[in-house]
């Protein structure tokens, strides 16, 4: 069985004038357990929605999303946030670490609600990511790169089953982009984790074990016009 | 670090990166919290000062009229006097056997504002301001000697006016600081005898003989209907004499019942103001309405202070919605956003409360100083009030009301939109 099986997965929007438009409309999909996928898309493929249906943080029209034989939609509210937090990861461009807070109370976010917080395991992610000097470091204290393996350590934090990474490089130079990806693969890797990402960079993209064109996957991609989803 | 200790990170994190909002917004909580509790404190302890606390005296005998005016004239040292009664009246007093003690006060002069009470030595030797605490002499003081020009002052006075052993002074023509400028009597007087500090109205009093008050240059003597000039060398007839009042310690409550009926339902002379106690509490409820007002001000201010934990609140939820966002995000349910604003508005009303006694020690030491300057009377300000129990609860209370907008607010946080837009 897959880990992640979707089928007939559907999600419209109601714009200001009243039209009604799709944005996720995929027949098919799967990725097997510890599978690394890459999806390329571009700009207003839906793939940040599509992305967010899978995490459960918004919740589809119709259609179903299996994650490990387990159905999703129809789930409540605070059963979605459960299996947000202890199955999936989550890398967002902007990295969205707490600015409050420093590297290793980031990291300890990322397990807060789900298999709770362990200072034992952030710190030696943080380590292990090269980070281990900065775990007292707040987020404008560090640089793109660092922060960048910040929001990786807090996705992989809880031991999830998925990391779902949104142009994961997307505001990293070149050579930031290439390590951050190769940490991002070994380290799901070694956690037995697969690995969701979508990117329109192809050099990153052809790094995964698999690539997708998203158009080939959401049928409302292939339509859209313009505008992230 | 557990769930607590993360939800708890999570609202120290908050407080603190709100620091100048969450700082001004637990000052205007601990306002709210001390002055709820001092308006309690002060009143309860007013009463038991006035209405309850040392006097020494169980009932004062005066001149026809208000019961009130003497005691307050006469106990506290307040007010003017309402009249003379005969010296004869307070011989008949030392006699009665339900009388224990009597002590002649003649008032009508002052020193510096300070009022001089002209009366026996026993006010040293046999009056006890509380059981078994007579007034007593710093080094080097003793009582006066009533055949002297010599003088004793309470330890009030004594700080204020500089006098102490060996000090002379002449006294002035009236009552209290509004004589400062009055006429200023021939005679000198030493000062024999500083007392310690009592606590009690007698800080602020300056005692002498009584028959220097009798002999003091312009003072006119009417104990007998006309007036009498007392001439030096001369010993003044007791009919002539006069007294403001006459201090007593009764012989048991019965006696008061019989001395109250003797002299204020069948006499025509003179007052008695017994239990003393009893007169200052009728005071007090009369002036009951001044604690309604202060009280329905304290529960204002609070009231002030649950709209300050709101606002401060409420204006921080648009920067954190991105927080909020990254939270859902990371599996944080709604119900934990919802407790975390909850428990921000606890915190900032439970430092509040915590900085509010400080707020309350100080408005107490404040309102302590100024009673015990006006009165002599010593507010025990550390007596337990069920107000330090009460108000913090409610200030709790109305935190956790305070908090409940924003906590919605926080709770219906839009994760996807919110992300995108910042993306």
């Amino acid at each position: 069985m897959p880990l992640l099986q979707i089928t007939d997965l559907k999600k419209t929007y109601v714009d200001p004038d009243g039209q009604t438009s799709t944005v996720v409309d995929v027949p098919s999909f799967e990725l097997e357990h510890q599978e690394q996928l890459a999806l390329a898309g571009r700009s207003g493929s839906g793939k940040t929605t599509f992305l967010n249906l899978i995490a459960g943080i918004l919740t589809p029209d119709s259609g179903s999303i299996l994650f490990d034989g387990q159905e999703l939609v129809g789930l409540s509210d605070s059963r979605r946030d459960r299996f947000r937090a202890n199955e999936i990861g989550y890398v967002f461009q902007s990295f969205f670490l707490l600015d409050g807070y420093t590297a290793l109370e980031n990291v300890l976010l990322g397990m807060m609600f789900g298999p709770g917080p362990d200072t034992r395991t952030a710190r030696s992610l943080l380590e292990t990511l090269g980070l281990g000097d900065r775990l007292g470091h707040r987020p404008h204290q560090l640089s793109i790169g660092q922060r960048q393996r910040v929001a990786l350590a807090r996705a992989l934090a809880g031991k999830p089953r998925l990391i779902l990474a949104d142009e994961p490089t997307g505001s990293l130079d070149l050579r930031n982009a290439d390590e951050a990806l190769t940490l991002m693969r070994g380290a799901c890797r070694e956690q037995g984790a697969a690995l969701l990402l979508v990117s329109h960079d192809d050099a990153v993209l052809d790094g995964l074990d698999r690539r997708l064109e998203l158009a080939e996957v959401n049928r409302a991609a292939r339509q859209a016009v313009g505008g992230e989803s | 670090m557990g769930y607590l200790r993360g939800l708890a990170m999570l609202v120290a994190r908050s407080l603190r990166t709100h620091l100048l909002s969450t700082s001004v917004t637990v000052l205007s909580t601990a306002l709210a919290t001390g002055l709820v509790m001092a308006v309690f404190a002060v009143s309860l302890q007013s009463r038991n000062a006035f209405a309850g606390g040392p006097l020494g005296f169980d009932a004062v005998l005066g001149a026809r009229g208000s019961q009130m005016q003497l005691v307050l004239n006469t106990v506290f040292h307040l007010e003017t006097s309402p009249g003379n009664i005969s010296w004869r009246i307070y011989e008949d007093l030392l006699e009665d056997s339900r009388v224990e003690l009597a002590i002649p006060y003649a008032l009508g002069d002052n020193y510096r504002g300070f009022r001089i009470v002209g009366t026996s030595p026993e006010i040293f030797t046999d009056f006890e301001y509380e059981k078994g605490r007579p007034l007593t002499f710093m080094p080097g003081g003793r009582p006066f000697d009533p055949r002297r020009r010599e003088a004793v002052v309470g330890a009030r006075v004594a700080r204020e006016t500089g006098l102490k052993v060996g000090s002379t002074f002449q006294p002035s023509h009236g009552i209290g600081r509004s004589q400062l400028a009055g006429h200023v009597h021939e005679e000198e007087y030493v000062v024999c005898g500083v007392l310690e500090n009592s606590n009690t109205p007698n800080d602020r009093v300056i005692w002498i003989p009584v028959e220097g008050i009798f002999r003091m240059s312009g003072h006119k003597l009417r104990g007998s209907g006309e007036k009498y000039v007392p001439e030096d060398g001369v010993v003044i007839d007791s009919e002539h004499k006069e007294l403001s009042a006459v201090m007593l310690k009764l012989q048991g409550r019965g006696s008061g019942f019989r001395m109250s009926e003797q002299y204020n339902n069948s006499g025509k002379e003179a007052t008695l103001a017994w239990p003393i106690g009893a007169t200052m509490a009728e005071l007090l409820d009369k002036l009951g309405w001044v604690n309604r007002i202060l009280e329905f001000v304290a529960y204002l201010v609070m009231v002030v202070a649950m709209g300050s934990i709101l606002a401060s609140l409420y204006n921080t939820m648009n920067e954190r919605r991105r927080e909020f966002a990254i939270l859902r995000s990371l599996g944080a349910p709604r119900r934990t956003l919802f407790t975390v604003i909850l428990l921000e508005a606890g915190t900032i009303a439970a430092l509040g409360s915590l900085v509010g006694f400080a707020v309350f020690a100080m408005i107490m030491i404040g309102a302590g100083t100024i009673v015990r300057d006006q009165t002599g009377v010593a507010l025990d300000i550390w007596v337990w009030h069920d107000a330090f129990l009460w108000t913090p609860l409610g200030m709790l209370l109305a935190g956790g009301i305070a908090g409940i907008l924003p906590a919605v607010k926080a709770y219906v946080t839009d994760v996807a939109q919110t992300l995108s837009r910042d993306h």
